[in-house]
């Protein structure tokens, strides 16, 4: 075997793990081939064609693991001077053909870097400290494993054990994430708990990160770039969109775990598939957040109309009085709207209360700015719409759902949303207001949850 | 059919008429439409005035302004090499070339630049938007006029030829190109062929830089 040159070692820590388009890889492209003769860099086809299936082609994107036939399109490719096929499923990464090569490496391991030192110096409850424990029984056990944890109970502390475990062991970890701003606010606070590891954060427009991490934290769409990589993922928010709804994702997940690998969920609101996933595994349930309290019970508003109302202008009298209830006591505050549309409707008449009221949905350009300004007290309050159902800490915080018969509030939102409150330890408690034209079964089922998680964790903590 | 930009549903109510014409099926969803909006102004042909380039083109049409949208299409249609997209315009496009009526012929790419892209941009949206079209230009150098100001890009050495072998060009043509920004490329491309003897040249491009 040849010996190791440093240039083969930055290649080796770069693509250890990861599956990238040959010819995006930051590297010499005559270093890259050299490689590849040698056996140490394999590579696969960009997308798996079959024509099994008369009539038409069938694909499968190597990267994505996309199938569906209606992400692929076909083209007179001039590089090739055949027809080539894409994947349009996964087209921001970079574009993966058929005539592409995907590239991972094959070549001698990485040693691990040396044991880091859990630099976090917090206390857990004892419900935290068990969960801790049961999460290592079940990553030591090769067995998947399921937190289960209330909005608020802390379960980024309870992560911190379990992973300095497994970085002291030479594995390498992913915490996986749907969502940008969670990798954002995670990122500062593992880098803070375990001092020297190198820690790479991923999201859409984050960069590749450079060279080896033995802690990935990523959104879940990153790991399309993984492949047999991790000896654990961590999956946060499970249930939430869009890893409930791209199958995709479920899929990138398995790929990027090395065989014999364990998956960890962690989630406030597991869906039945979770639960099926760990059937076999372990399972925790924490019932109380970490100080202590219950959880707020949302409660019921009836609003009868109210889109009619907003049509021709008027805030419904309720919602006008919650509104003004918390500006009067300056009390940070979200309303949650099922639809942009009416949410726009609304916003003006809400800024006539208070210039400063902001509103945010998915395509908002300002949508982190608006968060800030709520968070520093420079905005009283923001109209949203799901989008900031997960993920948000803001001490005082009360909430209203606008129109919660809407199908977009669904069980796992409400309680989600209801997560938001009552989150610190000195502000315990907070309003949730359903406002409603009719109540949902969805909405019962979620206050039935809440109210049966704060009576069984009544005892035990 | 999902949108092509945005990959939600285009159309919310099926018909008859819908489902027997072609017409029927829009590739871009309503919402994704309007944010394409008709360019503000056309192509100011005097600019070119007092150059050896006056007058070379009959006129000059753009069909859309370089908004946030447009932008965003041009990034994901060259940038991130998603073919697909050459659909999006294909009506728009093709009533223009009509209009102005001629033999449609893009604006070439340097055979490097198109090993690199793996498509011909413009080429793409002409068999989208199914106009047959004449490949009689080739590029001279891989120079992109991205990097060059304006004077320079007036002052640009020639950018294109005949294709070999092209000898006779007498009739009228519609030079197709993605931007005008400030028209050298297609009054390059008009004089070489107007030397070549056509006898009027005008030009369509998607979008008004």
């Amino acid at each position: 075997m040849e010996a190791v040159r440093s240039v083969d070692e930055e290649i080796r820590d770069f693509l250890q793990g990861r599956l990238w388009l040959k010819e995006h890889l930051p590297f010499d492209a005559g270093e890259i081939s050299r490689h590849v003769k040698s056996g140490w860099i394999g590579t696969l086809p960009g997308l798996l064609v079959s024509s099994r299936r008369a009539p038409g082609l069938r694909f499968r994107c190597n990267r994505c693991l996309m199938t569906a036939p209606s992400a692929f399109y076909s083209f007179d490719c001039r590089r090739c001077g055949k027809v080539c096929h894409y994947c349009r499923h996964c087209i921001r990464m970079g574009r993966v053909a058929s005539c592409d090569e995907l590239a991972y490496w094959t070549g001698p391991e990485r040693p691990p870097p040396a044991p880091p030192v859990l630099k976090w110096s917090g206390r857990l409850t004892p419900a935290q400290a068990g969960a801790s424990v049961d999460i290592s029984e079940s990553l030591q056990a090769g067995r998947p494993h399921l937190l289960h944890a209330v909005c608020g109970a802390g379960k980024t502390e309870i992560l911190f054990g379990p992973v300095h475990e497994l970085l002291s062991d030479g594995k390498r970890v992913c915490i996986a994430t749907p969502r940008t701003d969670v990798v954002l606010e995670l990122l500062p606070r593992f880098r803070q708990a375990l001092g020297e590891t190198v820690i790479h954060g991923l999201y859409g427009g984050s960069g590749q990160g450079d060279g080896y991490a033995p802690l990935v934290i990523a959104t879940t769409h990153q790991l399309y770039r993984f492949r047999d990589a991790f000896d654990a993922i961590f999956v946060d928010e499970a249930d939430a969109f869009p890893y409930s709804f791209d199958g995709t994702l479920k899929n990138a997940v398995t790929k990027a775990l090395k065989p014999g690998g364990v998956k960890v969920f962690v989630t406030a609101t597991p869906s039945p598939s979770i639960m099926a996933a760990v059937k076999k595994g372990g399972r925790t349930v924490i019932r109380r957040r970490y100080h202590g309290h219950p959880l707020p019970v949302p409660r019921f508003v009836p609003l009868w109309n109210y889109r009619r109302l907003i049509d021709s202008g008027k805030l419904p009298r309720r919602l006008l009085h919650w509104a003004e209830a918390r500006l009067s006591s300056s009390e940070p505050f979200l309303i949650f709207f099922p639809s942009v549309r009416l949410m726009e409707k609304c916003l003006p008449m809400f800024q006539t209360l208070d210039s400063r009221i902001m509103a945010v949905h998915a395509s908002s350009p300002d949508r982190r700015e608006a968060v800030m300004a709520l968070r520093r007290g420079q905005a009283p309050g923001l109209l949203t719409t799901t989008i900031l159902e997960r993920g948000i800490t803001i001490p005082g915080l009360q909430a209203a759902v606008v129109g919660a018969e809407d199908r977009v509030f669904g069980r796992s939102a409400i309680i989600q949303i209801g997560g938001r409150v009552g989150r610190s330890a000195d502000l315990p408690g907070g309003d949730i207001a359903l406002f409603h034209h009719g109540i949902t079964s969805e909405m019962d089922e979620a206050v039935r949850e809440i109210m049966r998680l704060n009576r069984e964790g009544g005892g035990t903590g | 059919m999902n949108c092509l930009l945005c990959n939600g549903r285009t159309d919310r109510n099926p018909s008859w008429a819908r489902l027997f014409s072609d017409k029927g099926f829009p590739v871009v969803c309503e919402g994704c439409r309007k944010g394409f909006l008709p360019a503000e102004s056309q192509p100011p042909l005097s600019d070119w005035d007092g150059t050896p380039y006056a007058g070379m083109l009959e006129r000059a049409v753009s069909l859309f302004a370089y908004n946030e949208p447009m932008k965003e299409f041009l990034h994901q249609y060259k940038f991130l090499k998603d073919v697909a997209l050459s659909r999006v315009f294909k009506s728009e496009l093709a009533e223009a070339i009509r209009l102005s009526g001629g033999q449609a012929v893009p604006i070439p790419m340097h055979p490097d630049r198109l090993n690199e892209r793996t498509f011909a941009h413009v080429e793409e949206m002409l068999r989208a938007a199914r106009v047959p079209y004449a490949d009689l230009l080739e590029k001279t150098a891989p120079v992109t006029l991205g990097r060059m100001n304006r004077q320079e890009r007036i002052q640009a050495d020639r950018l294109f030829r005949l294709r070999s072998g092209i000898r006779d060009v007498r009739g009228e043509y519609v030079l197709v190109d993605d931007l005008y920004t400030t028209g050298t490329t297609v009054h390059h491309a008009a004089a070489v062929l107007r030397q070549a003897g056509a006898d009027k040249v005008s030009a369509v491009t998607l979008i008004r830089a």
